[in-house]
């Protein structure tokens, strides 16, 4: 999986820098600092790093919020994609077919249109579609 | 250090500026500008290791007792994405 592109999302982001769930946190920390490292290269998109940023600010504070965002955004081998109004519309035809809240149809048609080979993510809704979901190890 | 904009209104930060601050293409700028002194500001987003800031980050106390799936909820509830 390491020499495919694969799509982050929010839960990873947040487990990595936070502790919540020991094994969770572990093997999410474990990822970041591999692509921090350039063993892989990710992608994800602004929308994540909304989520993130709520809930980052919410355990550790605004300050901390900003300054865990910001090192994110310095990773050299993460790609954070911008919602334009040709995924958005590539994501509403799917929309129908796909039983995803409207953020997680977004990320989804990004990674698929990225060819992603999988999405790291702990949110099941994501189980059983084209972009395998996988979580971290 | 003097340059130019090019036609497409870019510059170059010169290279002897890219090694002392270890910048390369990749680095995010952060380019603002100084209303009073009519400067324009570019600072490189670059931030400590991981490890640097992991260690930092970790002794900062939770100001909360939910769970990362329940303030996911709360976001998607206050963003209506339900």
């Amino acid at each position: 999986m390491s020499e495919k592109i694969c799509f982050i999302d929010a839960d990873v982001f947040v487990h990595g820098l936070l502790e919540s769930d020991t094994i969770k946190h572990k093997a999410s920390r474990k990822l970041l600092e591999q692509i921090e490292q350039g063993y892989i290269f990710c992608i994800t998109d602004y929308l994540v790093l909304t989520e993130t940023f709520y809930i980052l600010e919410n355990y550790r504070g605004r300050e901390t919020a900003v300054e865990m965002i910001k090192k994110i955004m310095s990773l050299y081998n993460l790609e954070i994609l911008s919602l334009d109004g040709f995924t958005f519309f590539e994501g509403l035809k799917r929309a129908e077919k796909y039983n995803l809240k409207i953020n997680d149809m977004m990320h989804y048609t990004l990674a698929l249109l990225k060819n992603a080979a999988g999405i790291y993510s702990y949110d099941m809704d994501f189980n059983g579609l084209e972009v395998k979901r996988i979580e971290p190890d | 250090m003097l340059t130019k904009m090019s036609k497409g209104l870019q510059i170059t930060i010169p290279a002897s500026l890219r090694n002392e601050l270890g910048i390369d293409e990749k680095t995010l700028l952060d380019i603002g500008l100084d209303r009073k002194t009519k400067r324009i500001i570019i600072e490189p987003l670059k931030e400590s290791s991981f490890k640097t800031l992991f260690a930092k980050w970790d002794k900062i106390k939770n100001r909360t007792n939910k769970s990362v799936e329940e303030l996911q909820r709360e976001y998607e509830r206050e963003n209506m994405l339900h």
